[in-house]
């Protein structure tokens, strides 16, 4: 009898310190998948920006980003051609993508019927899926011959091709977080808004709406790390000559479509493919910005 | 579709090499151990060959393949983490790197269809792609507006193009710009009024092939020397090869794989008097400093330090 209590109590030590121990060494595994994935996006982030400061030990600094001269056998690295094609395609696309984007939120959450909103969703889910080589191959076998047929004197290739395969791509960001957002603001508002006397469409422009708005700001934000980052479509549509141009028909070239065309085959090291480098620790930078701009708009919203 | 036509043709070379060729066994001697080589992409397929025919001759050897370009096969083999850099441009110099030519590579001028003109010359060629003449009527063609297509400033094809044919004239900066021969090619068929420049392997019917200087670009026109549009081939070690790395060249270099296997990949054998005429051309980096500044850099502002 004794005995045997002895026993039952040793069991259950031990299988308390068994647990503690299993606890624990999970409880540190889980630590470690932490620490790693920050561990490899803080080293993503110093081994880009180190390669590409190293480029400023050649070029200065303001002339890397005010020179439009970028004739790299000459040694020289202007990148304004490159950033501004960024800028200017990425506005382009968030005025064309954004603004359809928002309409179709508002539509699809206020306005559309029960079936026809569900396959809309659908549709969307669809959209996300379309790998960008796909609109890429697209722009260039439609999209560039038709406005090559338009505009009979231009390529075809440019900003406006870009522009317009671009925000079709940040279409399915655009609308739903938009539209998540726009359903979850508040019925009693709305209710106020009628018994005020306000129609369906003043309703939802002057009440729903401004009530939305840091959701939708949100999706236009998100939208631009995206319009930002993408590579391959636009690569295949923009005809990728580094030259600044101000028509919307002319070749030209974006950060991401200069890296890409160069890096596999110049000297690793060299101060070109530093420059290469330090225009990607741009992109990175102006999307960690993107990415504090919307944490600022969410905790500004729960407080 | 053209590609897996040379595939197609790869796999049968290489089934006819296999039945009528006793091996690469000359020697007498088995090799064993691995080789790793990385570099230019247009030299990837007969590599690819190469390294089939030598395992399949010797199977206790292992040769692994990639490619990432030029300037990464150079930079790879100076770093020494392959033992074979692949590239179509020569090293820099003072890279201290062994130079085996293995292939000498046409490349040609194509235009869209819809372009009246044959033939062109070097001074016509030189004066189109640095933007001096921008109508097909100039050069004989019919009234139709020039779209100028190019390959990156890193191709080695066009570090070639800027060698042989353009001599001290920049590119001009109003052209459409690929990063490979096969979208090089697919643009100029899709744009009326389009000229490029492709290796001879990705030559279809979608496009028309010009004669440089009255001559066709051929096979026999290279060997034979009239045809004067290649870039050379090689593979670069870091100093002298080991012994299996250097049987493995030593294959890629023989007459069988030279006069048997690189036809079927539209490359010619290589031949001294060829390789003579191209051995200046290097792989651009930021150390060559350019010395004459042209009129449009002078407007410009410059990058670089005072």
């Amino acid at each position: 009898m004794e005995q045997s209590a002895r026993y039952v109590v040793r069991r259950k030590e031990r299988t308390s310190i068994v647990n503690s121990i299993v606890d624990n060494s999970m409880k540190y595994l889980l630590l470690l998948c932490a620490l790693l994935t920050v561990f490899i996006v803080a080293s993503i982030i110093v081994y880009v920006s180190k390669n590409g400061i190293n480029v400023f030990k050649e070029i200065t600094v303001e002339g890397f980003f005010t020179s439009d001269y970028w004739s790299p056998d000459e040694g020289e690295f202007g990148i304004l051609a490159f950033w501004r094609g960024t800028l200017i395609l990425t506005l382009l696309a968030i005025t064309i993508g954004g603004a359809l984007g928002v309409l179709c939120a508002i539509y699809m959450s206020k306005f559309a019927p029960k079936k026809i909103r569900e396959v809309m969703k659908f549709a969307i889910d669809i959209f996300v899926g379309i790998p960008s080589v796909v609109y890429g191959f697209i722009g260039l076998t439609v999209i560039v011959p038709l406005i090559r047929e338009v505009f009979p004197d231009s390529t075809g290739f440019g900003f406006l091709p870009a522009a317009i395969i671009l925000s079709i791509m940040i279409l399915p960001t655009v609308i739903s977080i938009s539209e998540a957002s726009i359903s979850s603001v508040d019925k009693s508002y709305e209710e106020a808004s009628y018994a005020l006397g306000a129609t369906k469409v003043q309703t939802v422009f002057s009440v729903v709406l401004p009530s939305a708005l840091p959701g939708i700001i949100t999706a236009i934000i998100l939208a631009m790390a995206r319009a930002l980052g993408e590579t391959m479509a636009v690569q295949m549509v923009i005809g990728n000559t580094p030259q600044v141009v101000n028509s919307l028909l002319e070749p030209t070239i974006t950060l991401t479509t200069g890296i890409v065309m160069d890096m596999g085959s110049c000297e690793f090291g060299s101060t070109w493919s530093n420059a290469l480098f330090m225009m990607a620790t741009v992109l990175l930078m102006v999307s960690i910005l993107l990415i504090l701009i919307i944490r600022l708009i969410q905790r500004r919203q729960v407080s | 579709m053209k590609k897996m036509k040379r595939l197609l043709s790869a796999v049968l070379a290489a089934m006819t090499l296999t039945v009528s060729v006793p091996f690469v066994k000359a020697d007498a001697k088995t090799y064993s151990g691995t080789i790793k080589c990385s570099g230019s992409t247009a030299l990837l397929p007969i590599v690819k060959q190469a390294a089939e025919d030598f395992m399949k001759a010797n199977p206790k050897v292992s040769i692994q393949v990639t490619g990432g370009g030029s300037g990464t096969g150079i930079k790879n083999v100076q770093d020494g983490v392959v033992d074979i850099g692949n590239s179509d441009v020569f090293a820099p110099e003072g890279s201290g790197l062994v130079d085996h030519q293995i292939a000498v590579i046409p490349f040609l001028f194509i235009v869209n269809p819809s372009v009246q003109v044959n033939n062109l010359t070097k001074q016509q060629l030189a004066d189109i792609f640095s933007g001096k003449i921008t109508n097909w009527k100039e050069v004989g063609g019919n009234d139709q507006k020039i779209t100028v297509i190019m390959r990156q400033a890193s191709s080695g094809t066009r570090m070639t193009v800027q060698q042989l044919v353009m001599g001290s004239e920049q590119f001009t900066t109003n052209a459409i710009v690929q990063d490979s021969n096969g979208s090089v090619k697919a643009t100029v068929a899709r744009t009326p009024g389009a000229i490029g420049y492709v290796d001879l392997a990705y030559v279809d019917k979608t496009v028309k092939a010009l004669k440089y200087e009255g001559v066709d670009c051929t096979l026999d026109n290279v060997k034979n020397g009239k045809y004067k549009l290649v870039s050379i081939g090689h593979m670069y070690t870091k100093g002298q090869p080991s012994e299996l790395v250097k049987a493995f060249i030593n294959y890629v270099q023989s007459s069988t794989f030279q006069n048997r296997v690189l036809p079927f990949y539209k490359f010619a054998p290589v031949n001294t008097s060829i390789t003579k005429q191209v051995s200046k051309i290097k792989l651009t980096t930021s150390t060559n400093k350019a010395t004459n500044v042209k009129p449009s850099s002078a407007l410009r502002k410059s990058t670089k330090r005072k």
